[in-house]
């Protein structure tokens, strides 16, 4: 009957098509949307032949639809549904060209200001700590500034990163669109219970030397915080700029060298290896000789050289390809 | 259709309103999406119900709008769990689409002041 139908004609329209998997998901999300269009016309009083039918011919041209989602190119350009509509293609190029100058400038001064920020809320907390830690003995006795500032030091220091990660998310970059004001706040506000239990913890324990009260008031602060913010992350969308996304897939198909070529991974196996012994190798040697300071030297130049490698082997496929 | 029969003295009118609205096609998409997460046919029974049923944004056009979405990271698609009959492909609007949205809002009320006062409506209101 009726389903019947609409599945015959789905299928009609997609002959001759090949069945890759992600034309098989727009056909499979086409045939949800075309019953539901039956079952709102036939609850409408239209005979269920009669239903499917016009469902169909009001889905458009979805050949062309379907050719772009195939990989081939409709030749007519007719539809051109790969052409980005104005509205969006127009902000997205706008965003990216003309934003981009203004953004680097003012992330600058946010900067600052972050760290101006940052060094106010952390002041009392260095202050009351090195005093009392320099003054050990006297910490039940007579310091009640000293005691008020430490107090206070969780209070200021939470809510100032907080502030400065709701700030910093609420900003547009180059390569990210700014995350709506509600959502960054959020993060901000998980970032400063976070941060405020760590911080009362640290005091109780290091300062005040009492490891009960430290776990009583960081581990509630420290679970709340850190599930909120482990929540906000896990429900995360997508915040990348139109080519920052497009640079990503083109870096995804240059990465398929190796599994393309099985020769140049096994070769790229054994140089990493002699890379990584020679530097271990001059690393020990360094050490015992001159000092494990120096030693560090050697250490930086392999991570370099292998990085160099890495960089000619995986990109740069061109020398390699003929040997 | 319905629409068809409404169109008939003022067929250039309606020609006019159809390509001014399928020029926004995504950014319509976006703010139905801001609410919450839909799949296809609802998303089109909101612009159909939305304009009184008379210029109604072709499936297609919708289909090739939610792809391009998707590609450039504004929106995301994921299936839903029917039991029966075909499974629903829903979409999620993403922070980068909302982020889109209100700046082609910003866009679009900005442009439409200046059409206003080109086309000289401000008098006759």
């Amino acid at each position: 009957m009726t389903n019947t139908s609409v599945h015959r004609l789905l299928d009609e329209a997609f002959v001759g098509l090949p069945a890759t998997a992600d034309v098989q998901d727009l056909k499979e999300e086409i045939r949800a949307n075309l019953l539901d269009r039956v079952a709102e016309l036939t609850t409408g009083g239209v005979a269920p032949d009669e239903a499917a039918r016009r469902a169909v011919d009001e889905l458009g041209d979805v050949r062309a639809l379907v050719e772009e989602a195939s990989g081939q190119t409709a030749d007519g350009g007719a539809g051109a549904p790969a052409m980005p509509s104005p509205a969006v293609a127009n902000a997205a190029a706008a965003a990216a060209e003309r934003r981009r100058e203004p953004v680097a400038r003012r992330d600058a001064a946010g900067i600052v200001v972050a760290s101006v920020v940052a060094v106010l809320a952390l002041v009392p907390l260095v202050a009351a700590t090195a005093f009392l830690v320099g003054n050990a003995d006297r910490i039940d006795g007579d310091a009640p500034e000293h005691l008020v500032l430490l107090l206070v030091a969780p209070f200021l220091s939470g809510p100032a990163v907080g502030w400065i990660v709701a700030a910093s998310l609420m900003r547009e970059t180059a390569t990210n669109y700014p995350m709506p004001r509600r959502r960054a706040v959020a993060y901000g506000a998980a970032a400063a219970i976070l941060l405020t239990g760590l911080v009362a913890g640290f005091e109780y324990y290091g300062v005040f030397a009492r490891p009960a009260s430290a776990f009583q008031t960081a581990v509630p602060l420290f679970v709340v915080g850190g599930g909120w913010l482990a929540y906000l992350v896990a429900t995360q969308t997508n915040r990348h700029k139109p080519w920052v996304l497009e640079q990503a897939r083109e870096h995804a198909q240059a990465g398929d060298r190796f599994e393309k070529d099985p020769a140049a991974a096994a070769r790229f196996g054994i140089y990493a290896t002699i890379v990584w012994t020679l530097t271990a190798a001059a690393f020990l040697a360094v050490g015992f000789t001159v000092s494990w300071l120096w030693a560090l030297l050697p250490a930086l130049l392999g991570v370099a050289a292998f990085m160099l490698m890495l960089a000619t082997m995986l990109f740069g496929a061109k020398h390699t390809r003929q040997d | 259709m319905q629409q068809a029969s409404g169109s008939t003295s003022d067929g250039g009118a309606d020609a006019f309103a159809a390509d001014l609205l399928r020029g926004h096609t995504d950014t319509i998409v976006l703010g139905v999406l801001r609410g919450r997460d839909r799949y296809g046919f609802e998303i089109y029974k909101v612009i159909r119900d939305a304009t009184g049923g008379d210029y109604e944004i072709k499936e297609a056009t919708l289909y090739a709008a939610y792809r391009r979405l998707v590609k450039d990271g504004l929106v995301e698609g994921y299936w839903g769990d029917e039991s029966q009959g075909g499974r629903r492909k829903y979409y999620r609007i993403t922070d980068a689409g909302r982020a889109v949205y209100r700046r082609n809002v910003d866009a679009w009320v900005v442009t439409r002041r200046t059409i206003d006062s080109l086309l000289d409506l401000k008098g006759s209101r």
